[in-house]
């Protein structure tokens, strides 16, 4: 006797069934009650013989409680049915009962099983592991290949079925799947691999061989992080699934809370702490464009009424600046009046919560509209292709950066970058394969650099690290380090791979006497274009 | 001679997937798997099994009339038939040992164990 699969993929697969089974319980207890309802001689012997199933089952897929309760359901409708008219319609209440508690137990054994699955979804979830459901082959190898260069792991499957096993042992981070599968089967019909992923916390992107209306809805309804068509624009991909894992470690977003009322403020604080946000507490209203020029929130919070100036009056204040102009303003207030509320928001806020609002609503409404805020700040500020900062808002980094480092007297420094023969890269290869080297150093940079680091895409196939509280040694080091990694990595598709290189530059605000950001990004500039003549593949 | 092949009637499609895991991949059985008495009269003749695992409560034709209806083809006249039941009444285990059966398996099972089970119960009845 042979064992083909190991002792791992057998409890894999018996736990897979027996969730399955699990998950058809209620129903199959639904339909014992529908009969119950017309407990003709018929329906009672379908009853039987359901119960008779259960109690044989229940306890194959260790769920042996429910197994005698259905068994003493099997029993009883066998007595009650051999009963003649008048003693059947007095037994009959008793078996019902019998039917509806078997109905409850299953509900209870469910939940039950859920809550042991959250607990086990913290220890199966593994945090860089993708799973790629394809039906074109040669798309998955092409999509590992590139996941692998990212530090990704790659698990590839052909079916839902294998995927729903695997989730048994273990969960990846992402699961990027076609919606069509090979057989016709559809993924949002897969309702226990799409509840599963619900639970272990994985992120799904789908694939859709067209483009419609209802199936980009349905997507939506499970949660779908990205919906692609084919032909799949694989840097964008990439790209989506870096920043999806790269979200999950950072904050959720600062937000400004501006209350008269302290303790209500720092209360309001704590909750949004609690849920990952980070506060920022402004007392005195005179103060608010200062403060909110240096905390750089991405939502103000802001009570309505206060004794020195309303809530309406300082949003008109704060529209005034071209840099607040977004800030998405919510205001907090027990008004419930809709036309002063409405004619607060002409102002300029752009929404209304209203006192008392209880921890978790607050939570909930600030996060929601938080998201929507910082989505949209990347749309605008963000380049497209790399999702990194644009042009102009890394230069407005560095500026804030340079000034701040004279300030407060510490260094800090700017890296110029540029990827060596990219034209070559493009000419050889085509865009597509150009844009994936851009794409994997921007992704480089995002996972090298420091919290406080902050890096831009500056042209083309140039690049720009700012690095606040960083000396030049230390910002030759970290730039040689990027360059190592980067010259490792393969590109190219089947027909000859190749790698890349690129040159930087450094400046540091200790270098000089520099007067603005502007002639230490050009010392930086420099830099760069000497690490090109002199040989190219270096930092200078 | 070691069994081999087995054959397999259970009207319960979980139950079936239990035992398709357990049979061919723990105990490595060729198994045919039938989810009727009438589909197992179909393919019984053709599959030739050396033991054949018979559900007792299933609709239309139950495990005793699928039985008596398969020992009337003449190759399966004496192929041993072990029952699966969620029954325990000894009385009712007497009435499938007296139709034939060389051994009864109880509801709920262990499907590690199932495939060894019965390769025990075809030793027994071949000595």
């Amino acid at each position: 006797m042979s064992n083909a699969k190991s002792r791992a993929d057998l409890s894999a697969a018996f736990a897979t069934l027996r969730r399955r089974f699990e998950a058809s319980l209620p129903e199959r207890s639904a339909k014992m009650l529908a009969l119950m309802e017309q407990p003709s001689h018929s329906n009672l012997s379908d009853v039987v013989a359901e119960a008779h199933k259960l109690a044989g089952a229940c306890g194959t897929f260790g769920q042996s409680v429910l197994g005698s309760h259905a068994r003493q359901i099997e029993q009883l409708a066998i007595e009650v049915d051999s009963k003649d008219d008048d003693e059947r319609l007095q037994a009959l209440p008793s078996l019902r009962q019998v039917v509806l508690e078997f109905d409850i137990a299953v509900q209870t054994a469910l939940q039950q099983v859920s809550v042991e699955e959250a607990e086990n979804a913290e220890k199966l979830h593994q945090p860089d592991t993708v799973w790629l459901l394809l039906t074109s082959a040669t798309l998955a190898e092409e999509l590992t290949r590139q996941l692998q260069a990212f530090g990704h792991k790659v698990e590839c499957f052909n079916d839902f079925n294998s995927c729903l096993t695997r989730l048994q042992s273990t969960a990846p981070a992402v699961l990027f799947s076609v919606i069509h599968a090979k057989n016709g089967d559809s993924l949002f019909k897969q309702t226990l691999l799409l509840k599963q992923l619900k639970q272990l916390r994985s992120r799904l992107l789908v694939l859709s061989d067209r483009d419609e209306f209802t199936l980009r809805i349905n997507a939506v309804q499970h949660r779908a992080d990205a919906f692609f068509v084919s032909p799949l624009d694989i840097p964008n991909m990439i790209a989506t699934i870096s920043e999806l894992l790269e979200h999950g470690n950072k904050q959720s977003g600062r937000v400004v809370i501006v209350d008269d009322d302290q303790l209500l403020a720092q209360h309001y604080a704590l909750v949004l702490n609690s849920a990952g946000i980070e506060t920022h507490i402004i007392a005195n209203t005179r103060q608010i464009i200062a403060e909110l020029l240096v905390f750089q929130p991405d939502l103000l919070l802001m009570d309505m009424y206060m004794p020195e100036y309303s809530g309406a009056e300082l949003a008109g204040v704060i529209r005034q600046y071209p840099s607040l102009k977004r800030l998405p303003i919510v205001f907090l207030s027990s008004e419930i009046n809709k036309t002063l509320q409405l004619s607060a928001m002409a102002y300029g806020a752009d929404d209304f919560l209203t006192k008392p609002i209880d921890d978790a609503q607050l939570v909930q409404a600030i996060k929601t509209r938080l998201q929507r805020s910082l989505q949209l700040k990347s749309l605008i500020e963000k380049d497209s292709l790399t999702a990194l900062i644009k042009h102009s808002a890394i230069k407005q980094v560095a500026e804030l950066e340079f000034e701040r480092s004279q300030r407060y007297g510490k260094p800090c420094s700017v890296v110029m970058l540029d990827i060596d023969h990219f034209k070559a890269v493009n000419d050889n290869y085509g865009h597509a394969t150009g844009d994936l080297v851009i794409t994997a150093l921007a992704t480089l940079l995002r996972k090298r650099i420091r919290k406080t680091d902050k890096a831009g895409r500056y042209g083309g196939e140039e690049f720009m690290l700012v690095l606040p509280n960083c000396p030049r040694p230390e910002a030759v080091v970290l730039t040689q380090q990027i360059l190592d990694a980067f010259r490792l990595l393969n590109f190219g598709d089947g027909a000859g791979h190749f790698k890349c290189t690129f040159s930087a530059g450094v400046a540091s605000s200790e270098d000089a006497q520099y007067s603005a950001a502007e002639q230490m990004i050009e010392a930086a500039d420099k830099a760069m274009y000497r690490a090109k003549r002199t040989g190219r593949n270096q930092v200078l | 001679m070691a069994l081999e092949r087995v054959m397999h009637v259970e009207d319960d499609e979980s139950i079936r997937a239990v035992a398709e895991i357990a049979l061919t991949d723990v105990a490595g059985f060729t198994l045919l798997s039938c989810e009727s008495g009438q589909s197992a009269l179909a393919q019984a003749e053709a599959f030739a099994p050396q033991l054949i695992l018979l559900d007792v409560m299933m609709p239309q034709m139950d495990g005793l009339q699928t039985l008596a209806a398969l020992r009337q083809i003449p190759a399966l006249a004496k192929t041993p038939v072990v029952f699966m039941t969620a029954k325990i009444q000894q009385a009712e285990k007497q009435r499938y040992l007296d139709a034939g059966a060389v051994g009864i398996i109880e509801k709920p099972f262990e499907p590690m164990e199932l495939g060894d089970t019965l390769s025990q119960l075809y030793q027994q009845h071949s000595v």
